[in-house]
């Protein structure tokens, strides 16, 4: 780096420090200040080192610039001084003595620079660069620290500070993982850390011309799968996990936690039979409940009162093959306790755990639930909002003209479609069949008459009855008609939830 | 009546004004203006308004982008003429709603249950990425609301700024063109001396929005301000003394 780099990146890094400088030489001591005013925001001027030691007291100067041989108190006596009170003050000292003993004393007091008299501009500039360096470098290791070392949930992980999009500092893990010497080496590396992350489905890598990095950062707590060669080249399955460090913008503490043994990547499954993967993904699904456990991550509930969907987030308490604790909103407790049962989605999870509720404590806020059985449809994939009609709402359904004679009742009922119950189905009704749907949605005061023309989507038939999924061809007319009844539904069933759970 | 504009568009991207409501204040008129940001076949509906304007809103909306693709809708805070709409559009669109998460806990209100549906922003804001532009959402706290933002898109330059910028006027930000400042400035001050909390949170936000390339600001009420209309707007605002600043005039 020539002298005017140095300088530019000195004027660039030095500006939210603060400096002392302690000269007794009046001439020199403005000439000097003049100078470090150019890249401090905040210089402070003595004249001895008793003034330079009440200034140091007061202030709390990151750096100290001083003479040796001054009234009062000379410049090595101030800096032992300043030692005892804070090991870790970073001080130049400056003299026009080329003596062994001063040089041997400033090494014995901890003095971080010895220069010689008149000082020449570029190795004051490079030494302060030095420094700075150093107290950045100190206080990222103190900040990673402080995020790091006590909480269980980074124990044994690979951990990466980072401020926007550069790396600050690393663990020994990490360094050792991908055969890194130095925060350094790493640093460098991680400016191509895209091409380290494989694709894999349902994985974190770049893709759709979004960085990895940017995604991660705007899902701050969520947990992402990664898939990185380790030195054997052979596959490592991570959780990757961001946090914000609290009142620092842009810095991030990215943490992966090796879950490789947990055999969650599909390579470890091909030679497996259909019994065999399907034994294979219950036990993958505790595993990764451990992992959502340790790494406190949220987990999202599904419940539904009288069709409408009610979700909030929940953390996992205790795992076990059998059963979990959750701990979730009261809300969702309330919807637990009058279904008896839910349904739990992760971002690490391909398919929804339904489980049942064994016990519910509201004062604690803890649920425990068992029996877990995999469906395989996601409840966070429904869109529209579903309703309940009254039960003074009316259907008739009609298939090639004729209408069903039959008891058909409305599960629930969306802008896009609805969903039936029939005790049985009449020949000749399948998939993709037309059916003509005479609605009366509402209260016998507030009625709304719909006429919809509507195709079969889904036929489940359980034990006393077959559901029918349908969906709508609505004319804008009336769906802004059935959006309005949905709201008021929507908003009437929130009230009588809510009236439950008043009464408890 | 003119009650929407395109603000800005090319092969990409879209961004349209709705001028569908008004209402009073101080004997004067508030224009309230509603947005839509397309971005190919991506779509943000910004501050829709009350639930008396829904149909007119969706109607428009409808007539740019098939309602499917409407992804994501932004309150920049929980006001009726901003969010009185929530329970329509969740139950008339599938998408996202985001909003402060300081105003999750009273979506219930609004008609809203499942919190799978809505997106709560954190205090500090976040930015939505698309190809190498983004959506930011700026905080904006205490101007008005407590939990309030702004948004900012990247590829138009377009600062949506929610109530600050409102100017009390009958002027649709749909109909009115080449503002200037000076003339506005009366209409303003009323509403921000009262309305905002504060020169500490103007000062804030103005840091904040600096750092973006703004060329047209798009308030929710009133007129767009653009150009040097903007950066003089800045300055006015980074300078204003309201809220508590002036406590003895309402204590």
């Amino acid at each position: 780096m020539d002298d005017k780099n140095h300088y530019q990146k000195l004027a660039k890094i030095a500006k939210k420090f603060t400096l002392l400088y302690v000269e007794d030489n009046l001439g020199l001591q403005h000439q000097a200040s003049k100078i470090l005013k150019k890249f401090f925001n905040d210089v402070y001027v003595a004249n001895d080192g008793q003034e330079g030691f009440e200034i140091f007291k007061q202030k709390s100067p990151d750096i100290v610039i001083s003479d040796i041989k001054m009234p009062k108190m000379d410049g090595l006596e101030m800096a032992k001084r300043m030692k005892k009170l804070d090991p870790e003050a970073q001080i130049i000292i400056a003299s026009a003595f080329d003596e062994k003993d001063y040089l041997l004393n400033s090494i014995d007091i901890g003095v971080n620079k010895y220069l010689k008299k008149p000082i020449p501009i570029d190795a004051l500039v490079e030494s302060l660069i030095e420094i700075i360096d150093k107290i950045n470098d100190r206080n990222n290791i103190k900040l990673f620290e402080r995020y790091t070392a006590d909480s269980f949930e980074y124990q044994d992980n690979m951990l990466i500070l980072i401020e926007k999009d550069e790396v600050l500092t690393t663990n020994k893990k990490c360094l050792n993982f991908f055969s890194k010497e130095s925060n350094k080496d790493f640093k460098d590396f991680f400016r191509e850390f895209s091409k380290v992350l494989l694709p894999e489905e349902n994985f974190l890598y770049d893709k759709d011309n979004l960085n990895w990095l940017d995604i991660i950062k705007e899902n701050r707590g969520k947990l992402f799968n990664v898939k990185i060669k380790d030195k054997n080249d052979k596959n490592r399955h991570f959780v990757l996990k961001t946090s914000r460090i609290p009142n620092k913008d842009d810095y991030y503490i990215l943490s992966f936690d090796d879950i490789t043994e947990l055999g969650l990547l599909k390579e470890d499954n091909q030679d497996l039979s259909v019994d065999e993967q399907e034994d294979a993904e219950k036990i993958k699904m505790i595993n990764l409940l451990h992992v959502l456990k340790r790494n406190k991550s949220k987990i999202r509930l599904y419940n539904s009162y009288k069709g409408l969907s009610i979700s909030n987030t929940g953390t996992i308490e205790e795992v076990t093959a059998e059963q979990m604790s959750i701990k979730t909103t009261y809300l969702q407790q309330r919807a637990l306790h009058l279904d008896k049962k839910t349904i739990i989605e992760s971002e690490l999870f391909t398919k929804a755990l339904e489980c049942k509720l064994i016990n519910l404590n509201f004062e604690t806020q803890i649920a425990v639930l068992g029996s877990y059985n995999f469906i395989p449809n996601l409840p966070s994939e429904q869109k529209y909002v579903r309703v309940m009609p009254e039960s003074s709402s009316k259907i008739d359904v009609f298939f090639n003209a004729t209408k069903i004679m039959s008891d058909i009742k409305i599960i629930d009922i969306s802008i896009e479609g609805c969903n039936l119950s029939f005790p049985s189905l009449p020949a000749g009704i399948k998939e993709d069949s037309d059916l003509l749907l005479k609605l009366k949605l509402g209260s016998e005061k507030s009625q709304l008459s719909a006429n919809l023309k509507s195709k079969v989507l889904k036929i489940k038939e359980n034990s006393d009855e077959f559901r029918v999924i349908l969906i709508f061809e609505v004319q804008a007319d009336m769906r802004k008609q059935l959006i309005d009844y949905i709201a008021r539904r929507q908003m009437a069933l929130i009230r009588e939830f809510k009236g439950l759970q008043n009464a408890k | 009546m003119q009650n929407e504009r395109i603000i800005f568009s090319d092969e990409n991207h879209k961004c349209i004004i709705f001028s569908f409501d008004d209402e009073e204040i101080d004997e004067s008129f508030l224009a309230v203006n509603q947005y839509l940001v397309i971005h190919n076949n991506s779509a943000v509906l910004i501050d829709p308004g009350s639930g008396a304007v829904y149909d007119e809103v969706y109607d428009a909306v409808c007539k740019h982008i098939d309602i499917k693709n409407l992804k994501y809708i932004f309150y920049s805070h929980q006001d009726p003429d901003v969010a009185g709409s929530i329970a329509r559009w969740s139950v008339g669109c599938g998408a996202k709603q985001i909003i402060s998460k300081q105003w999750v806990r009273f979506m219930s209100h609004y008609g809203l249950m499942n919190f799978n549906r809505v997106i709560p922003l954190e205090d500090k804001g976040a930015t939505i990425h698309f190809g190498e532009n983004y959506l930011k959402f700026i905080p904006a706290h205490f101007l008005h609301s407590p939990g309030n933002f702004s948004l900012y898109d990247s590829y138009s330059k377009i600062l949506f700024s929610g109530d600050i910028g409102a100017s009390i006027t009958d002027q649709y930000g749909a109909r009115a063109q080449n503002i200037n400042f000076e003339e506005i400035k009366d209409s303003l001050e009323g509403f921000h001396k009262r309305y905002m909390a504060g020169n500490r949170f103007c000062k804030a936000w103005v840091e904040k929005v600096k750092k973006q390339d703004v060329q047209i600001m798009a308030p929710q009420h009133g007129s767009l301000l653009s150009g040097e209309n903007y950066t003089k707007f800045l300055s006015w605002f980074e300078n204003l003394e309201c809220g508590g600043d002036l406590i003895e005039s309402i204590y």
